[in-house]
């Protein structure tokens, strides 16, 4: 659906008038880490790719590099926070840097792994086409805090000039992955960043499009997941609430590399809402096919983690010693009253809705567990992104 | 069903193979005479019986009851799912089915028959359905008395006169239905016959009681579509069925704490609603009517975002109700569960606010869970079990009153019987009760700190043995002395000591060393292989104790250390390291009974083993 809506959009641009297709439009493109960690023992590793250009209608690659002052560089807006509350927003920091085309470039965002004299960037990447190494360039963002969480926003401020483009998935410009790693035990974790490879910045618009546009990654609602026991393994789930599309500042500040307006506290309500069809909600189903009420469904304010007992009230925790499933939701819970935008509306938005977070579940043990009649003696640690394969 | 032999297991076993495994040789002398006594049965003192011979666990499922003759009757499943009953001379049968080892039984009720009890559970054999089994009827199958309801493991039982009501959870789908219905049948004890089954209301609690008249009244919470409420239904004694559905409050979620009773002509009905805050904390609240339903009078406690997770309730007949509860005060940091209290003189009408049982500074760092409420012998006698975590294992903890709980004139003593050894009340049965002025309390004892394989024993004790207890100084702050030095173990001397040697270890990197100064349980999960493999990769020198705070059994010693990480092969290929800078560390130390330990910590996700 999404596709469909860009593809009619571009077309209806590139049928439109020549007016339409010879002005100057920027097309640009953006990268999400939604989930950055560091402390004494986590670093995060961000790998970051620049294609350097997008193809034409005709599909044709490279296009005239007109605007050197725009061009071989990278936006990156980190949004952190040092305390471990899910109710404060993020700081904020907002750096260019350079890169060149087809360049990756990896680094230690938490500034963990004596890379110092490289400014933080890693595995001997040589300063040539991509200058980086220059004073006051540093890729360590994270680096002097004892544990940060964050999320990460790189975008290419590629204005580019020519023909229309079209949305053809393969000429994406920037991609990335990150690597969470803990020193003490080894345990590693890895995603693939999100992007967002389209049009026009310059207009403020109400439908999926927009560069900083990440609606379509947020999870579901509701998303059945299993629990385990609550006893022998950690669960969590780290949330990185979402904007929606209508909230955008204009193309302006974009371009002059200011932060675009509440980026930092967005705030998601995630929960247990599993719904018998037709009928009411409940928190979880225990294994017994007994279901169970009681959720809790706390805030997240620009980024966090909430631990599963968090979202479930005690009574419902006794009743769930072996674990169960139920249906996680996230909801967009930044609706600013009317009078003073600090503080909350009373009516806030359904469950069901566009708006919500990413969120990715998280599972270790806290110590050998025997499963069945096996003992596990090691630890695990395992993140997934919760995103059943079904569309609302 | 299987008569299971148990009358070798009845005799005390060997000391021995009695004890759980804490390292008996290192807990305090004083405690080694008082585990001579379970096998000494006197009426002086406490009194402890195993009633678990097939085995437990710690999160094991088991319920009592006493029976019309007042003797009591113990119900429990086996690690191997076997549904055991132990009868009041002490021989225990096997109830399920000739099949265990498929582990389909699950759920639990019991109930007073004319002779003997009725246990009921649910169970796919011999073929799927809800079962029934009398005790003085033991040679013929039990009875399936589900039907096609889909029976679920939620079950309530309870008899008048000659008969036995069921209430039970059933997921049978029918059309333009919710699907989890509550059903409802009443079998005849004197000709066996049960009525048919009637789908009495939609709904996930059944909660049925009786008012010893003969009546009825059963209690859900809708939770379907807009309206989502509780409500009850009334059946009088002499009635063919149940009346229309009596609204008791609106409730737009609510927690599985949903307990109603019959007091003094009064029906009351409590559960943990959500507050009127936008966020929906919730609230602890109630209702009573005193017109068989039709009516209803909100109770309110004072008790903002305070989450119940467990209720017991006692009463008299001359009015007086004490309810306790635990549960978590939300928006504090943490999430430390305390037990709350708070009564009635006036049947109901009107409640104290609900108190902490413990001292406020208890409160904030260790859990004190399921509290168990009693009537004494004597009039204005109450008694209030609790499981407590103040010691770092788990142990029950009392209080007595002559005043109904206004004042407390033994307040916060120690259950005299098997000390530091973890010991863990559920949340959904009914433990305690009383025989003159003895009282007995159903316990799980965990047989070691991995709270896994555990046993389930019946305690008995007086008053006068908690007052003994009361008088004996708290003893495992101070009995233990280091066998070299002879210094006082409890002491900050020791401690440092303790600290330093820990920390010369992990210099030196001889870890089966370190191992050793672990918290139990930590030690308990991982054996010192495990400990070995999970090691990290962090190198420390030059530990430095800062600053030494001890406040109870638990301390914290802040040091300096230089720490860093060579070079290492990433899962990712990548070759990584970390050059050596100083480190603040903050350890936990634990007071265990005998010396410190160090209380081990996911530096990850900052979690420990440890479950105060």
């Amino acid at each position: 659906m999404f596709a469909k809506n860009k593809l009619s959009i571009a077309i209806a641009v590139a049928s439109g008038s020549l007016v339409l297709a010879s002005m100057q439009s920027v097309q640009a493109a953006s990268v999400f880490f939604p989930q950055i960690a560091v402390s004494e023992n986590v670093s995060t590793i961000v790998s970051l790719i620049w294609r350097g250009r997008t193809n034409d209608a005709s599909g044709n690659g490279g296009d005239a590099y007109s605007e050197q002052s725009m061009r071989n560089a990278l936006h990156y807006r980190v949004y952190y926070k040092t305390a471990d509350d899910n109710t404060l927003p993020c700081e904020e920091y907002n750096y260019v840097l350079p890169t060149s085309p087809n360049d990756i470039q990896s680094f230690d965002i938490g500034g963990n792994m004596g890379a110092a004299a490289t400014r933080g960037v890693l595995f001997n990447d040589p300063s040539v086409n991509n200058n980086w190494n220059v004073t006051g360039n540093d890729w360590q963002m994270l680096g002097g805090f004892p544990a940060a969480r964050a999320y990460l926003v790189v975008d290419d401020r590629n204005p580019r000039i020519g023909t229309a483009p079209v949305n053809d998935p393969s000429a994406y410009s920037l991609a990335g992955e990150a690597m969470l790693i803990d020193w003490n035990s080894g345990a590693a974790w890895t995603y693939q960043a999100f992007v967002q490879d389209t049009d026009d910045p310059t207009t403020v618009s109400t439908v999926p499009g927009n560069e900083f546009d990440y609606q379509r990654e947020k999870m579901p609602n509701s998303s059945p997941i299993h629990v385990f026991p609550l006893n022998q393994f950690n669960s969590g789930y780290l949330v990185t609430p979402l904007n929606i599309n209508d909230q955008m500042a204009a193309a302006t500040n974009w371009a002059t590399g200011n932060m675009v307006p509440a980026m930092n506290n967005y705030v998601a309500q995630i929960g247990f809402v599993t719904n018998e069809p037709g009928y009411g909600p409940l928190a979880l189903y225990n294994r017994d096919e007994g279901g169970i009420s009681g959720t809790l469904a706390p805030r997240v304010t620009c980024i966090g983690k909430v631990r599963v007992g968090e979202l479930l009230t005690q009574g419902a925790r006794d009743a769930l010693a072996n674990g169960g499933w139920g249906a996680l939701s996230a909801r967009r819970a930044l609706v600013p009253s009317a009078t003073d935008v600090n503080i909350l509306a009373p009516v806030q938005p359904a469950w069901s809705g566009v708006t919500g977070a990413v969120v990715y579940k998280v599972e270790y043990n806290s110590g050998p567990i025997t499963i069945g009649t096996e003992l596990i003696d090691g630890i695990f640690n395992t993140g997934e992104l919760v995103s059943p394969l079904f569309t609302e | 069903m299987k008569d299971v032999d148990h009358t070798r297991q009845r005799a005390f076993p060997p000391l021995i193979q009695a004890l759980p495994r804490y390292g008996c040789a290192r807990l305090a002398p004083w405690t080694l005479l008082l585990l001579t006594c379970w096998v000494t049965v006197t009426s002086a003192a406490p009194t402890l019986e195993v009633i678990s011979t097939a085995g437990f666990t710690w999160e094991g499922v088991a319920h009592r009851h006493l029976d019309a003759q007042g003797r009591n009757w113990v119900a429990y499943y086996a690690p191997d799912r076997t549904l055991h009953l132990r009868q009041p001379g002490g021989g225990q049968v096997v109830l399920n089915s000739a099949r265990p080892e498929q582990g389909a039984s699950s759920g639990l009720a019991m109930t007073d028959l004319a002779e003997g009890v009725g246990v009921l559970w649910r169970d796919k054999f011999p073929e799927k359905g809800l079962y029934l089994a009398q005790s003085e009827r033991l040679d013929a199958p039990p009875m399936a008395l589900g039907g096609d309801t889909e029976a679920l493991a939620r079950i309530k039982a309870l008899r008048t006169d000659s008969q036995v009501h069921l209430a039970w959870l059933g997921e049978k789908a029918e059309p333009q239905s919710p699907l989890n219905n509550i059903y409802f049948r009443t079998l005849d004890l004197a000709t066996q016959q049960p009525t048919p089954i009637q789908k009495l209301m939609p709904g996930l609690y059944p909660t049925l009681v009786q008012d010893g008249a003969g009546n009825l009244m059963a209690f859900s919470w809708y939770y379907y579509g807009e309206s989502r409420r509780i409500f009850a239904r009334f059946r009088a004694a002499d009635a063919d069925g149940f009346g229309e559905e009596l609204t008791i409050a609106v409730a737009d979620d609510i927690t599985p704490v949903f307990n109603g009773y019959h007091i003094n002509g009064h029906w009351f009905l409590f559960w943990g609603g959500r507050s009127t805050q936008e966020d929906g904390n919730f609230e602890y609240q109630g209702a009573s009517s005193a017109d068989q339903g039709r009516t209803w009078t909100p109770i309110r406690f004072a008790s903002a975002d305070f989450d119940v997770g467990s209720q017991s309730l006692a009463w008299d007949a001359g009015g007086n109700i004490v309810m306790a509860v635990s549960g978590t005060q939300k928006g504090e940091k943490g999430d430390r569960r305390e037990v709350r209290l708070t009564r009635s003189a006036d049947n109901g009408r009107t409640w104290s606010p609900l108190l902490t049982l413990r001292p406020a500074k208890l409160d904030k760092n260790y859990d004190a869970r399921h509290p168990r409420v009693i009537m004494g012998a004597e009039p204005g006698q109450v008694l209030v079990v609790w499981e407590d975590w103040r010691e770092i294992r788990s142990r029950v903890y009392c209080s007595f009153s002559r005043d109904y709980g206004q004042t407390w004139v033994l307040d916060n003593i120690p259950l005299p019987v098997a000390p530091n050894t973890n010991l863990h009340l559920r949340y959904d049965n009914d433990p305690l009760y009383r025989e003159g002025e003895r009282y007995r309390l159903l316990v799980t004892q965990a047989l070691d700190d991995a709270l896994d394989q555990a046993r389930l024993l019946e305690v008995s004790f007086t008053i006068a043995d908690l007052e003994e207890a009361a008088q004996q100084t708290r003893t495992l702050a101070n009995t233990a002395t280091d066998a070299v030095t002879g210094l006082p173990n409890f002491s900050e001397e020791r401690l440092r000591q303790r600290a330093t040697d820990y920390w010369s270890g992990m210099t030196q990197q001889a870890f089966t060393i370190t191992y050793n100064f672990l918290d139990p349980f930590y030690r308990a999960r991982y054996d010192l292989m495990g400990y070995l493999k999970n090691l990290g990769r962090i190198v420390y020198k030059d530990y430095v104790i800062n600053e030494v705070r001890i406040d109870g059994v638990r301390a914290e010693v802040n040091g300096l250390v230089r720490a860093s990480v060579p070079a290492f092969r990433s899962p990712g290929g990548a070759t990584l390291s970390q050059p050596e800078r100083e480190v603040r560390i903050r350890d936990t130390w634990l007071w265990m009974g005998d010396d410190w330990y160090r209380e081990a910590v996911d530096a990850v996700e900052n979690q420990r083993i440890t479950r105060y």
